[in-house]
């Protein structure tokens, strides 16, 4: 560990221009953190490779350190202070059934403020300070910022092999924890949801669907498909440099009420209701056209079965469509190549491809999706 | 119909509507599914065992054995379905959310528990005398009644009065002396603390108010410090350094052979009185109380002190046009006070600042 201790000593020493002194006693207190976690670790000390990990957990370190001393005081705490509250954000619920982001965001403020010290407590107690123990220098600061980021995301083990982020946990104890009078509604929330609770609390369609979603989620390990669902159309809309459409689709997935993705995003209302269209038109072309057989694989809606219609509404789509769109969906059954059915039907591939996404979306009407 | 495929297609039909209007679920509370949330309560998120626990767990460093990360983000990866759980989904609204929050932030940054003002660290630890904090503040005083546009925190004057008492001592040029007195409190921005410094040095900018107000580039005074940005905060230092280092030099020449100078301290006020005459300069200084001078030149020291309130005198012989002589005053206080350094700058002619 002394090798350890002397490279951290050398990186700060090389990328601060803090005094001996003050990268020593860093360098100290970071190599002996490492060291704890590399003898108490049983994953580590099986893998039989400690003086990896040491490397790889004590390079993490400094990177962080460096970072925060990079941005120095005022732009670190910007960095770390908005780090940590876009972590707890969706776990901060205000009283109101009403959330609102600036309602949010003032909880946040009190919220952190709280962790903060907690942050500060730790910090003393794992490095062995004394109670009064403050951050002088730049450097002190620095490293009491990268504690403080890597105290936050702690995964804190939870019953059934689950773990979660530790800055969760607390926001979630800090919402519960409100005014008894607001603490009401947080009960008809937790009641209605429950199914006896308040008449006067219903819950949302979206909610009885998600719901539904994750009570069904806890009986199947797997949620892969979804996950690539999801993440194929955040690749899509990246791809064709939709980054505004992503970014609504991320704050749709969150469930978040349009006044809350109005405001996260900075629209008004009429630039959102565009950018909802424009959504709209992307999600489609993607389902449709792009990744046709993608979705339609994953919506059991694929050519094996006949696009998912049962044999009353296939009957109905092929007396709807045109001769020529009648063999193209022949063609297509049988596996032709796009070259082969566009030649034999006499068109280009790129009017093909519009005539077979025609074709899935009077599909799509029938089946509705 | 296979329950994925069920759910895929709610999902795609919710996704072509409008979102809702109202608030539904405060995303995140995952209460009633039955997820995250409950589970921790269970758990006792204050009764959390640490020791029981591989401390690996704690790390969001990647493994330097691939095989070994692998098998474990598998076995560790979400295990409860939650769209927002989805690691692309959460990296993506976090950075989209925190793009939003910074520039809120940066305007109201917060404080740390430690601290009362938003301040800048200095690059190594405070000297002896500065931490052991009896150092400065009989000399602060004086500094609160600067002519400033605005005032600046303690932290921010005694680091100034600290390097100017040392940058005072030497012959380089004035913006060189502005860029070193407040790099301690900028050591991140080498770079606006050049530009800043020649600005001020070739404008002639003093810090008097309306000077201040018209310079085009700080044009927009803030409220305080604490909500200056960082250019006006460099600004703010390098005036204030100036009027400190202006304070602490006592220039005299054959054209101006007298100068008083006061410096208000918590035991009352200093008065020095320079008087140069061709072959001695003499120093005069009243003491609000006990203390002591010490004039420096090239091997030779003059100390005198006394440990009442009143008057001490020393003298230098023959000195040098252009040479620059430390004057120290010290001040007894209920702790020993760290001396105060002055410089004397006998001239051909005296210079005439701002």
């Amino acid at each position: 560990m002394e090798a350890l201790f002397q490279r951290l000593f050398k990186e700060l020493r090389q990328g601060t221009r803090s005094s001996e002194p003050n990268c020593r006693q860093l360098a100290e207190r970071l190599s002996q953190e490492v060291n704890r976690i590399c003898s108490e670790s049983k994953r580590i000390q099986d893998s039989g490779e400690i003086e990896a990990w040491a490397t790889s957990l004590g390079k993490h370190r400094l990177t962080q350190c460096l970072k925060y001393y990079k941005l120095g005081s005022h732009r670190g705490r910007v960095d770390l202070h908005s780090t940590l509250s876009a972590i707890v954000y969706r776990y901060i619920t205000p009283p109101q059934v009403q959330a609102s982001y600036q309602a949010r965001l003032n909880l946040i403020e009190d919220f952190l403020q709280g962790f903060y010290v907690e942050s500060l407590n730790a910090f003393r107690r794992e490095n062995q300070l004394t109670e009064t123990y403050q951050p002088r220098t730049l450097l002190e600061l620095a490293e009491y910022m990268a504690f403080t980021e890597r105290y936050a995301k702690r995964r804190i083990p939870l019953p059934g092999r689950r773990n979660q982020q530790l800055i969760i946990l607390r926001a979630q104890t800090f919402s519960k924890q409100q005014p008894p009078e607001t603490a009401v509604d947080i009960e008809q929330t937790t009641e209605g949801a429950s199914g006896d609770g308040d008449q006067t609390w219903s819950p949302s369609p979206t909610q009885l669907m998600r719901q539904q979603m994750v009570s069904q989620g806890t009986e199947i390990p797997e949620d892969a498909l979804r996950s690539k669902v999801i993440e194929a159309l955040l690749t899509y809309l990246k791809e064709k440099n939709q980054e505004d459409c992503a970014d609504y689709f991320t704050l749709r997935l969150l469930d978040l009420p349009t006044s809350e993705i109005e405001q996260i995003l900075g629209l008004t209302p009429r630039q959102r209701d565009y950018l909802q269209q424009r959504f709209k038109y992307h999600l489609i072309r993607f389902s449709l056209s792009h990744h046709w057989e993608l979705v339609h694989e994953w919506l059991e809606a694929d050519l094996e079965h006949n696009l998912g219609l049962t044999p009353q509404q296939w009957d109905h789509l092929q007396e709807s469509i045109s001769q020529k769109q009648v063999k193209l969906l022949q063609f297509k059954q049988q596996g032709l190549a796009e070259t082969e059915i566009a030649q034999a039907l006499g068109c280009t591939p790129n009017q093909l491809q519009k005539q077979w996404s025609k074709l899935l979306e009077q599909a799509w009407e029938i089946r509705n999706l | 119909m296979n329950r994925d495929t069920y759910l895929i297609r709610s999902l795609l039909l919710r996704l072509l509507q409008d979102p809702s209007p109202t608030a539904s679920s405060p995303s995140g509370d995952h209460v009633e599914g039955g997820s995250s949330l409950k589970s921790s309560h269970q758990a006792g998120p204050d009764t959390l065992s640490f020791e029981t626990r591989d401390p690996l767990d704690s790390e969001e460093v990647s493994s330097p054995l691939p095989e070994v990360s692998q098998s474990q983000n598998l076995s560790e990866s979400f295990s409860l379905f939650e769209l927002g759980d989805i690691p692309a989904v959460q990296d993506r609204f976090q950075a989209l959310l925190k793009r939003r929050l910074q520039t809120e932030i940066a305007s109201r940054p917060p404080l740390f528990p430690w601290e009362t003002e938003i301040q800048e660290y200095p690059i190594d630890y405070p000297t002896l005398a500065a931490a052991e904090s009896t150092a400065l503040p009989i000399w602060m005083a004086q500094l609160r009644s600067l002519s400033l546009p605005i005032t600046l925190p303690d932290s921010v004057l005694a680091s100034l009065l600290e390097q100017c008492q040392t940058i005072v001592q030497t012959s380089l040029k004035q913006g060189v002396k502005l860029v070193k007195v407040t790099e301690e409190l900028f050591p991140d921005q080498p770079q606006a603390l050049g530009e800043i410094a020649r600005i001020i040095t070739t404008s002639g900018y003093t810090s008097d108010k309306y000077a201040y107000r018209s310079a085009p580039e700080l044009v927009k005074l803030p409220e305080g410090y604490e909500t200056a940005n960082p250019v006006q905060k460099i600004a703010l230092s390098m005036l204030a350094a100036q009027e400190i280092m202006s304070s602490l030099t006592l220039n005299v020449s054959p054209q101006q052979p007298r100068l008083e100078r006061e410096w208000l301290t918590a035991n009352g006020l200093l008065k020095l009185e320079v008087i140069y005459q061709t072959e001695s300069i003499t120093v005069q200084a009243q003491l609000p109380c006990g203390g002591h001078l010490k004039l420096q030149a090239a091997g030779v020291q003059t100390l005198t002190e006394r440990s009442q309130p009143g008057w001490l005198n020393v003298n230098l012989m023959q000195p040098e046009l252009n040479q620059i002589y430390p004057l120290e005053v010290g001040l007894e206080g209920a702790e020993q006070q760290h001396p105060l350094q002055f410089v004397i700058c006998p001239m051909e002619q005296t210079e005439t600042l701002g």
